[in-house]
C-alpha cells in the first residue's frame, strides 16, 4: 500500500500523471474539469484559500528573515500536488515554482518513500534540496519541503524557497558565479531529508555551518521557510478537512488543467502563431583567473545563447535552444532545475493567471542539442549559473519575441519586457585579528528595472530580480554585512541607458571605498547581462541592453582628499574626470564588463559600477520631442545627447525647457543624412563580410564558437547557407 | 475566467491613445488588468494603422514600429514601410533589403554609448538597419563579427487569420509560412562568382 492518495507509490502516482499527460496534452490527462463544471463556486472558494494559504505564510515567515535575500522578495512559499506539480504559490521568485516538480519526480524515482535507510516519507518529515540535477535551481536556492499527510495519506507537498547568501563556492563568496564543476560549486545536495517532527536536525544545521560561510544566516532562513512551510501546511491540512481528500487532489488537478486552458487560450487571442528568433553570447574571461589549479577550465569563452520561440497552432510553445554552444568547464551549464526556474520567470510575461503554477509546463516544450550548455551530456560540470542563462535567454530572448508578437496583435498595453538585470557585489577576507568574513552585497538584485514597454520608458529600480515586492534595502544594512565596503554614492546616472522612442531604464551607479581592510579583502563582480549585453537583437530599431561596468581604482590618494575635506567621486564619470583633471590618483586603473577578476583589496581602493540599463524600444528619432525635454528637466539626458542622439534642440531660458520645432526638425534631418550617407546596402556590405568569414578572419573568440556551433546542424543551417559556405568550412577555422 | 477575448471593445480612440503612447497610465493600468480582453482589438489596430500610412496596399499585419506586411500583386505578401518603400517578400528577412551602417570604432561608438559604457568592438560590432526609402532605423544588433542578421520573426498568417482571427485569407497556400532568405543570399553568391 502507498502512501499517495489512493494507495499508490510516489514513483506510481508521477508516472501516472506523466503517462496521462503525455497521451493528451492536458494536465493529468484531464479532458474534462467536472468538479470546476458542477459547482464553480466551491473550487474558486478552494482556490482563493490556496492563494492566501501560500502568501500568509510568506507574510508571516519573512519576518523571521535575517538575510538580504528575503529582503530583495526572493522567498517563495508553494502548494503542489502529490507529484509535485505547483498548484498555487506566494508572491515570490516565480521560478522556484517550476523546478519543485523535478524535486519530487527525484525522490520517485529513488524510491524516498519505501527507503527502508531513511524510514520513507512521514508527517514531521522536512526534505531540502539544492541541487540542478535533481531538483533545485541552482545551490544557492535550498528548497525546503514538507509532505502534507493527511489520514496517513499523501496529498501534496508544502516548500518554501529561498535564496541563501553564501553557498560554499570554493572560489569566491556569495554564489559560485566562477566555478568549473559541481565540486567547486559549493554545498550541493540532492533531494534529502534533514529533519523529523518538524525539527532540522542538528546534523543539517552543522552542514550549514560547515560548508557555508554565512551558516548563520542560512540556517536562520532555514527556520524562516520552514515556519513558513508549517503554517502553510496548517491550513491546508484544514482545508483538507473541509473540502475532503478526494475533493482536494481532484481540484488541484483541475485548477492545473483550467489554467494550461487560460494559457493556451490566452496565447491564441493575444499572440501570433509565428517563428522568432532572439539569440544572444556571452562572454566569459577565465583564461587568466583560473591559473595552474584548473588548467583546463582557463579559457575564454564567448558562448553561443540561440533563442527560438515557435507559437503553434494549437497555442502551445516550442522554446529552441538548438546550436549553442558546447558544455564546458565553467558555472554556466544547465541542468533541469535551472530550467525550471530561468523560463518561469517569463511567466508574468507570457502566462497570465491568477496564481503561478505549473500548468505552464504543459503548454511549453524545449528543443536542445545534447553536450550543450543546454543540455549537457555530463552531470558533473558548474551550474550554478545555469538557471542564470535560462534566466537570460527567457528575458532577453524569448521575452522579446513574445513581446513583439502581442504588438503584432495589437495588445500594446501587454508589450513590456521582462530583462532579468542583477549584480551582486561580494567580498571575502580576514579582518586585522584574523577572524574571517564574507558578504554579498544584494542591493542591485533589488533593484532591477521595469522593462521598456509599447507606450512608456523602462523604469529604473522599481522591483526585485523576479518578483514585485523587492526591497533595495538600506545602504547601512550592506554596510553591516560587508564591513569593509563604505558606500559612497547610490543613483541614477544621466545618459547612461540605451536611447529609443522609449527610452530603456536609466542606469544606476553605486561607489564604494574599501576601508582599512585588516587582513585581505577579495572583491568579486558579477551579474548579467555581462560582456556585449543583453542580447543580440534590439527592439523595433532600439538598442540591447548595455553590459553592466566597473571601474576598479588601487592605490589612491582617496585618504589624502578626505583628510582634506574633498569630496570623494560619485560615480565612474566623476572619477574619470578626476583622473584626467588631477585631483584623483590611481597606481592602477582597470575597467571591465565582463566578470571583475577577484581583485585583493586595499585601504583607500575606490570602485564603480553601473548597471542596469535595459533595452530601449523603438528608433531615438521616433522618441516625442515633449517626452525627451521631459528627460532633460528631469536631468536624466544631458543637453548634447538631446541633440545628438534624439535630434531635440531645447533651450533653458529663463528657468524653463523649451523644445525648438524647427531646430529639432533640421537636427533629425541631419541625423537622417549622415545614415544616408555612412549607410550601405546589405549586399555589399554581405560581400566584403562574407571574405573575411570565408578567411576566418575574425576575433578569436568569435572563431572559436562559430568552430564549435558548427557541429550542430541547427547552427550550419543558419550560417553556411547564409555566407554561401562549403559543408567542411568549420574544420578550416583555427 | 480566461482573460482571452470575452471583454468589451476598447473604443477607436482610446486604442488611438494607446498606438502614440498618449494613453494615461492609470487607463493602460485597467487595459492590463481587465478580466477579459475586446475580441475585435486586432481589426481596430488594422483600421487605426490603415489610416494613417499613405498608401493602400491593404495591411495584413504589422511587425514593427514602421514595417508591415501588406497584400500586393503579384507577389502577394510584402513588407512596406510606412514611408511607402518595398522590401519585397515577407518570407525573406527584410534586412537583407536595407541598408546597414556597423559601429565598429570607439568613435562611432561614442555616438550612441555617449557614457562609454558601451558594448566591447573587439568582440561584437553594433549594426544599424535603416529603411532605404526613408532611413528610419528599423533594427540595431549587437552581434558578433560574422554573425548572420538575424531574421526576428516569421509570421504563420494563414494560421492565424483562419484558426485565431476565423477569417481565412483569400491566397492560402503552404508555401506562406518557409523562410526563403537563403534564396537571396544564394543569387548574391552566384552573382559575386559571375
Amino acid at each position: 500500500m502507498g502512501i499517495v492518495f489512493g494507495g499508490r507509490t510516489l514513483k506510481q502516482a508521477v508516472d501516472e500523471r506523466d503517462r496521462a499527460e503525455a497521451e493528451s496534452g492536458h494536465s493529468y490527462g484531464l479532458r474534462s474539469l467536472p468538479l470546476l463544471d458542477g459547482d464553480p463556486p466551491k473550487l474558486q472558494r478552494l482556490y482563493w484559500k490556496l492563494i492566501t494559504a501560500a502568501q500568509y505564510g510568506r507574510d508571516t515567515c519573512i519576518l523571521l528573515s535575517t538575510s538580504p535575500a528575503s529582503i530583495s522578495g526572493e522567498l517563495l512559499l508553494t502548494i503542489a500536488t502529490p507529484e509535485g506539480n505547483a498548484v498555487a504559490a506566494s508572491w515570490g521568485l516565480t521560478g522556484h515554482a517550476g523546478a519543485l516538480k523535478l524535486m519530487i519526480s527525484t525522490m520517485a524515482e529513488f524510491g524516498y518513500d519505501e527507503d527502508p535507510g531513511t524510514g520513507g516519507i512521514n508527517d514531521g518529515d522536512i526534505f531540502s534540496c539544492n541541487d540542478p540535477v535533481y531538483g533545485s535551481s541552482q545551490n544557492n536556492d535550498i528548497y525546503t519541503c514538507l509532505p502534507l499527510i493527511h489520514r496517513d495519506q499523501l496529498v501534496g507537498w508544502v516548500a518554501g524557497s529561498l535564496h541563501i547568501v553564501d553557498a560554499g563556492g570554493a572560489l569566491m563568496p556569495g554564489m559560485a558565479i566562477i566555478s568549473p564543476t559541481t565540486y567547486t560549486d559549493g554545498l550541493v545536495v540532492p533531494p534529502m531529508k534533514t529533519g523529523q517532527n518538524f525539527q532540522q536536525s542538528k546534523a543539517w544545521e552543522l552542514t550549514l555551518t560547515r560548508r557555508t560561510r554565512l551558516g548563520q544566516l542560512n540556517i536562520m532562513d532555514d527556520k524562516m521557510k520552514l515556519v513558513g512551510a508549517m503554517i502553510v501546511r496548517e491550513r491546508l491540512l484544514q482545508m483538507v478537512d473541509e473540502f475532503g481528500s478526494e475533493y482536494f487532489i481532484g481540484a488541484a488537478q483541475e485548477i492545473l488543467e483550467r489554467d494550461r486552458r487560460i494559457i493556451v487560450d490566452q496565447i491564441k487571442a493575444w499572440q501570433v502563431p509565428w517563428t522568432s528568433h532572439h539569440p544572444r553570447v556571452r562572454v566569459l574571461q577565465l583564461a587568466d583567473v583560473m591559473g595552474k589549479a584548473f588548467p583546463a577550465a582557463a579559457t575564454d569563452h564567448m558562448m553561443h545563447e540561440p533563442a527560438t520561440c515557435q507559437f503553434e497552432l494549437d497555442g502551445t510553445v516550442v522554446q529552441d535552444f538548438r546550436g549553442a554552444s558546447s558544455e564546458n568547464l565553467t558555472s554556466h551549464n544547465i541542468y533541469e532545475g535551472g530550467y525550471n526556474l530561468g523560463l518561469y520567470i517569463d511567466y508574468p510575461v507570457l502566462a497570465m493567471t491568477p496564481t503561478i503554477n505549473s500548468a505552464i509546463q504543459n503548454v511549453t516544450r524545449r528543443k536542445t542539442d545534447p553536450g550543450t550548455i543546454f543540455n549537457p551530456n555530463r552531470t558533473d560540470l558548474g551550474s550554478t549559473l545555469g538557471c542564470v542563462v535560462a534566466l537570460d535567454v527567457g528575458g532577453y530572448g524569448l521575452g522579446h519575441g513574445y513581446v513583439q508578437s502581442r504588438f503584432a496583435r495589437g495588445f500594446l498595453e501587454q508589450c513590456w519586457i521582462d530583462e532579468i538585470m542583477w549584480s551582486i557585489a561580494s567580498t571575502e577576507g580576514t579582518f586585522a585579528n584574523g577572524e574571517p568574513y564574507a558578504a554579498a552585497d544584494w542591493s542591485l538584485v533589488s533593484n532591477s528595472p521595469m522593462g521598456v514597454g509599447a507606450w512608456r520608458d523602462g523604469i529604473a529600480c522599481s522591483l526585485g530580480t523576479g518578483n514585485p515586492t523587492g526591497d533595495i534595502g538600506e545602504a547601512e544594512d550592506h554596510e553591516f554585512l560587508g564591513p569593509v565596503m563604505v558606500h559612497l554614492a547610490r543613483g541614477l546616472l544621466q545618459d547612461a541607458a540605451a536611447h529609443g522612442k522609449y527610452r530603456g531604464a536609466l542606469g544606476f551607479n553605486m561607489g564604494w571605498l574599501v576601508d582599512n581592510p585588516g587582513g585581505t579583502t577579495v572583491f568579486h563582480f558579477g551579474g548579467s547581462p555581462m560582456g556585449v549585453g543583453g542580447s543580440i537583437v534590439g527592439l523595433f530599431g532600439g538598442y540591447p541592453a548595455l553590459p553592466y561596468y566597473v571601474l576598479l581604482l588601487r592605490g589612491t590618494n582617496a585618504r589624502e582628499l578626505i583628510a582634506k575635506g574633498i569630496p570623494l567621486p560619485a560615480s565612474f564619470v566623476e572619477a574619470r574626470e578626476a583622473l584626467a583633471e588631477g585631483t584623483l590618483t590611481a597606481r592602477e586603473v582597470t575597467d571591465s564588463a565582463t566578470e571583475a577578476p577577484d581583485w585583493q583589496g586595499e585601504d583607500g581602493d575606490l570602485i564603480y559600477v553601473a548597471t542596469e540599463m535595459g533595452s530601449s524600444w523603438g528608433e531615438p528619432l521616433d522618441r516625442a520631442p515633449e517626452r525627451v525635454k521631459d528627460d532633460l528637466v528631469q536631468g536624466w539626458i544631458s543637453p548634447a545627447v538631446a541633440e545628438t542622439v534624439y535630434g531635440v534642440v531645447a533651450s533653458t531660458e529663463g528657468g524653463t525647457c523649451a523644445v525648438d520645432a524647427e531646430a529639432t526638425a533640421a537636427a533629425r534631418a541631419a541625423i537622417k543624412a549622415k545614415r544616408k550617407e555612412r549607410a550601405i546596402p546589405v549586399k555589399e556590405w554581405w560581400g566584403q563580410e562574407r571574405e573575411r568569414v570565408r578567411k576566418g578572419d575574425l576575433p578569436d573568440l568569435t572563431r572559436a564558437m562559430y568552430k564549435d556551433c558548427l557541429k550542430r546542424q541547427t547552427f550550419r543551417d543558419g550560417f553556411l547557407p547564409f555566407w554561401h559556405l562549403p559543408d567542411d568550412y568549420g574544420d578550416t577555422l583555427r | 475566467m480566461t482573460g482571452a477575448g470575452g471583454g468589451d471593445r476598447l473604443s477607436k480612440e482610446k486604442m488611438r491613445l494607446l498606438v502614440d503612447g498618449d494613453l494615461p497610465a492609470h487607463d493602460v493600468k485597467q487595459l492590463i488588468h481587465a478580466k477579459d480582453k475586446d475580441p475585435d482589438r486586432f481589426w481596430t489596430y488594422l483600421e487605426i494603422l490603415q489610416e494613417r500610412v499613405p498608401w493602400s496596399n491593404k495591411i495584413l499585419l504589422r511587425i514593427s514600429e514602421h514595417l508591415y506586411i501588406v497584400r500586393k500583386e503579384p507577389e502577394g505578401r510584402i513588407v512596406k514601410c510606412d514611408c511607402g518603400h518595398e522590401f519585397g517578400d515577407y518570407r525573406v528577412n527584410w534586412k537583407l533589403s536595407s541598408e546597414i551602417f556597423v559601429r565598429r570604432s570607439r568613435e562611432a561608438l561614442d555616438e550612441i554609448y555617449t557614457t562609454g559604457i558601451a558594448p566591447d568592438p573587439a568582440i561584437v560590432e553594433v549594426r544599424e538597419y535603416y529603411c532605404p526609402g526613408c532611413h528610419a532605423q528599423l533594427g540595431v544588433e549587437v552581434a558578433p563579427h560574422g554573425y548572420p542578421p538575424v531574421f526576428e520573426a516569421l509570421p504563420d498568417l494563414d494560421g492565424l487569420y483562419r484558426d485565431w482571427l476565423g477569417a481565412p485569407l483569400p491566397d492560402e497556400s503552404p508555401n506562406w509560412y518557409q523562410d526563403r532568405s537563403t534564396s537571396v543570399t544564394k543569387n548574391w553568391a552566384g552573382q559575386d562568382r559571375d
